[in-house]
């Protein structure tokens, strides 16, 4: 669908006879499916996969990443007044660092168990799915570091492939050098109800709004903005009573997978296409770091008290 | 689950519900309806409804039956529903509107579901006020009882005030077209008359309308996929506000010895109790589990008056 609340205009790209696509993704399923569903529409147009990989690390990285989690540790510790010995004094000063660390751990336990639902909800959703699409695979994916997306080593293999469409699901922000490399238009599946909701986790701070309108899929053209490109599709998933925070996220993913392919399909058959310019200074874009714990908890007790049945029973009671 | 043939009626199968369908509801999620499949084909036999109807009508009915069938037309029952029915080797019916078919005309009740959602309702309320809606009374239950031309140029009033000519358009994208159904019959699915635009024309408020809209509906079918209907299926189908005169109505006109499609929470096993009517039932909000469990309740049809 079109959004209903801003202003469209007509945008002319490029004529061609190769509408040849690059796709980069992550390595969860929901990508998975989204690279296949891509493959099974376009077949040949695909012409390479690149799958954002975070094991992949080199031994140099690897040292420097543990070097950076002690700075971090001790910075934080820091911040919190932990190492005021001559003020708080010995005993009080390691109550501090014990709390603190307690605290911190406490909140990787709920983020990592936070991670391991969305992995279950995700394949239950779409595995059988992703058995009937595997045939369609023409690509095996390559891996790539998610540091090295903007690294002049990635740019010149894009540049040799030359792509019309370069189709991103997830990943880190895109970088000019990389985008003006694009033959025709560099598109992004956002889950998240643009210009409203940009950024991270976006889903999630619908439902701690408790605006099921803003649950959304939005496909835009990539810009260096995080979520703010012109958009061409923006829909709502179909949400069951009975859905989680997971489930309903991974719809999003699903619904999203689908307009992208609409767009793409629409785009190749008529390149005068109607985009909707983002306004500049509207909405949120959230880091990934706001969305706490304590965040998530409150998302948490709304499902326990069955608001989302609910608030799906209000909307079509009128 | 008792032996009979079970007619489940589904609307949209699809991972979008957007603001024309937010307000109706009646979609599942590809993979809700693929755990209702899953469950359905552990508990019974899924046929087509050819097959279904040819062991119903010779009372041949041994073992549970489950037949699927979609209303309105919705473009992506075929995209998603089509290849899961398939992977279970059967095949279902889909009952088409003309109108939405075509390209002709909006489904009223997407309209209204677009206006409940961007708060254009008080736009609407304030034109059904002079038909005698009160703002105690629900707005969808108030038009499907004072269903009229009137009540209908006020939805599209409103509708028309608060979206531009490109939305419109780009709405049709919810409704399969000639081309999409023409893959659902060679994929041997049931095509069914669901009348020209889905006006409660089952319901005294616009039962005049009853012949004359499945007659435009049966003209479109007879053209483009070059076959006469076996079913009429009821839009709406409200149990409580069908037309006296109903069934005897359809008997009347029925000279191709069509069946009459209801939808009422029964299955089908004794066709010597009713002729030329078909019962279906709403697969509530829940999974492919608790499904059978809401089957396992349910009756047979066993005479008494359906209007």
């Amino acid at each position: 669908m079109k959004p209903i609340d801003l202003p469209g205009q007509e945008v002319n790209l490029p004529e061609t006879d190769n509408h040849n696509i690059v796709i980069v993704t992550g390595t969860d399923l929901r990508h998975k499916r989204f690279a296949y569903r891509l493959q099974q529409e376009f077949g040949n147009l695909v012409v390479a996969w690149f799958e954002i990989d975070n094991t992949l690390i080199s031994t140099n990285n690897q040292e420097s990443q543990s070097d950076n989690l002690i700075k971090r540790v001790l910075s934080y510790y820091k911040s919190e007044n932990a190492f005021n010995f001559r003020k708080n004094g010995i005993i009080h000063s390691l109550r501090i660092i014990f709390s603190l660390t307690i605290k911190k751990l406490n909140e990787r336990r709920i983020l990592s168990q936070y991670a391991k639902y969305a992995q279950n909800n995700e394949t239950k959703l779409f595995e059988k799915e992703i058995n009937r699409l595997k045939k369609y695979s023409i690509l095996n994916p390559i891996k790539i570091d998610q540091k090295k997306i903007n690294s002049s080593e990635f740019i010149e293999k894009i540049e040799k492939i030359n792509p019309y469409f370069f189709i991103t699901l997830g990943g880190q922000l895109y970088g000019k050098s990389l985008l003006n490399k694009i033959r025709g238009v560099a598109l992004n599946q956002h889950a998240g109800h643009s210009p409203n909701l940009k950024g991270a986790f976006t889903i999630e701070w619908a439902l701690y709004q408790r605006k099921i309108n803003f649950i959304s899929n939005t496909i835009h053209i990539t810009t260096t903005g995080a979520d703010a490109g012109p958009i061409l599709r923006r829909s709502n998933p179909c949400i069951f009573p009975t859905d989680n925070i997971h489930t309903i996220f991974a719809r999003s993913v699903a619904l999203g997978t689908e307009l992208m392919i609409e767009v793409v399909k629409e785009i190749i058959s008529n390149k005068t296409v109607i985009v909707f310019k983002q306004p500049k200074n509207f909405g949120m874009t959230f880091l990934y770091k706001e969305f706490s714990p304590s965040i998530k908890q409150s998302i948490v007790r709304d499902f326990k008290s069955n608001w989302l049945s609910r608030e799906l029973e209000r909307l079509r009671t009128f | 689950m008792k032996n009979g043939w079970y007619i489940l009626n589904y609307h949209n199968i699809s991972w979008e519900e957007n603001i024309y369908l937010r307000g109706i509801g009646g979609s599942f999620p590809p993979d809700i309806f693929e755990s209702h499949i899953e469950y359905l084909s552990k508990h019974g036999n899924i046929v087509s409804i050819k097959d279904g109807f040819k062991k119903y009508i010779s009372s041949d009915i041994k073992e549970p039956l489950i037949s699927i069938w979609f209303d309105d037309g919705f473009r992506a029952v075929r995209k998603y529903a089509l290849p899961i029915i398939e992977d279970n080797n059967a095949t279902a019916a889909i009952s088409i509107c003309s109108r939405f078919l075509l390209k002709k005309e909006l489904f009223w009740r997407l309209k209204l579901s677009y206006i409940s959602q961007i708060d254009s309702l008080r736009f609407l309320r304030g034109k059904l006020r002079k038909f005698g809606y009160k703002t105690s009374t629900n707005v969808n239950s108030f038009v499907l009882d004072n269903f009229s031309d009137e009540v209908l140029k006020a939805i599209d009033e409103v509708y028309n005030d608060f979206s531009n000519q490109y939305l419109r358009d780009d709405a049709f994208r919810i409704f399969d077209d000639v081309a999409g159904i023409k893959i659902l019959q060679d994929h041997g699915w049931t095509i069914a008359n669901h009348s020209a635009a889905h006006y409660p024309i089952s319901e005294d408020s616009y039962f005049d309308h009853f012949t004359e809209e499945y007659e435009e509906c049966e003209k479109v079918i007879k053209h483009y996929f070059n076959m006469d209907s076996k079913f009429w299926v009821l839009p709406f189908d409200r149990t409580s506000k069908r037309a006296k005169k109903l069934i005897s109505h359809f008997n009347k006109i029925n000279l191709k010895k069509r069946d009459i499609v209801l939808l009422e929470d029964k299955v089908n096993k004794y066709p010597e109790l009713i002729e030329n009517v078909l019962f279906r039932i709403v697969p509530p909000n829940v999974d492919g589990r608790q499904l059978i469990n809401h089957l396992n309740k349910i009756n047979y049809y066993e005479g008494g008056k359906l209007e």
